[in-house]
């Protein structure tokens, strides 16, 4: 499923910066060791940024932190014109208007299935749409969290204790069974 | 000018339109009422982050004079525009105005 999180241009000034600092290396100068860890931490945090939409405004503002050091690290080494250059694509990407892309730290394991003591949680592919009130109504019904998968499309999660989450799927079947016989 | 404790970095640049579709929609109408203006879909804001804190302060972007405003607001808040965002907002003003 595509990332649809804005990161407010924060994830594409870390790649300009990321840019530059592998620029400067290849031209010989001697960027320290400091930008590279800085740049690894702002990228995990612009990562879970973007990945987790419960994370908060303020998590990219630790982004910012580690890139605005960064910034002032890598631009004291570059000659004029790459200062320059670079200044522009930083205003660009301020404005969200550089057509880069930035590489995701994605965790490889699938995180909506799950078995975590007597909490499971499943996910059931549908052949049709479901409201999302009759989702939230099948969850007061069984006591169970009915949610699309932010994982996949057309995807609904089931998640719950165990025993309850075997019954809604049971009973869930029937309305599974109807779409998957009555396309839309 | 006072003595400035910390350094303002921008973050971003962005549409009112855009901004009231995210968590930043909050600020912006904070922002708006503090200066009593109509909230208008294709007005421009900046987002600005005091370094170092968790504080970010969002400033309207009309005109040239944008940049002296804002300059003048961090101050009284004993906070300094940090250079290279000085610059990009500059120039981002310098072309909205063309």
């Amino acid at each position: 499923m595509e990332v649809k999180r804005s990161a407010h241009g924060v994830d594409k000034q870390w790649v300009v910066l990321n840019e530059l600092a592998f620029l400067l290396l290849q031209q010989g100068k001697e960027v320290p060791e400091e930008v590279f860890s800085r740049l690894r931490i702002a990228k995990s945090i612009i990562s879970y940024y973007l990945l987790d939409e419960h994370a908060p405004f303020d998590i990219l503002l630790k982004a910012n932190n580690e890139l605005s050091k960064v910034q002032s690290l890598l631009f004291p080494l570059c000659e004029e014109d790459v200062a320059r250059e670079y200044m522009e694509k930083l205003r660009r990407a301020v404005t969200d208007d550089l057509d880069v892309e930035f590489p995701l730290d994605r965790n490889p394991f699938n995180l909506e299935v799950k078995k975590r003591g007597n909490i499971q949680s499943i996910r059931v592919r549908l052949d049709g749409e479901l409201q999302p009130e009759i989702l939230s109504s099948l969850s007061e019904w069984y006591g169970v969290i009915f949610e699309y998968s932010r994982e996949l499309d057309n995807c609904i999660v089931i998640e719950g204790e165990e025993g309850r989450v075997k019954g809604a799927l049971r009973d869930f079947s029937i309305i599974w069974r109807f779409l998957k016989e009555n396309p839309l | 000018m006072g003595n400035h404790e910390h350094v303002a970095r921008l973050i971003t640049i962005l549409s009112v339109e855009e901004g009231l579709k995210t968590e930043l929609a909050y600020p912006i109408r904070i922002r708006a009422m503090i200066e009593g203006r109509p909230l208008k879909k294709e007005d421009t804001v900046a987002i600005l982050h005091i370094l170092g804190t968790t504080s970010y302060q969002v400033f309207f972007l009309e005109d040239k004079r944008s940049l002296e405003v804002i300059k003048s607001e961090l101050d009284k808040m004993g906070v300094s525009l940090n250079y290279d965002s000085e610059r990009i907002l500059e120039r981002y003003l310098e072309r909205k105005d063309r």
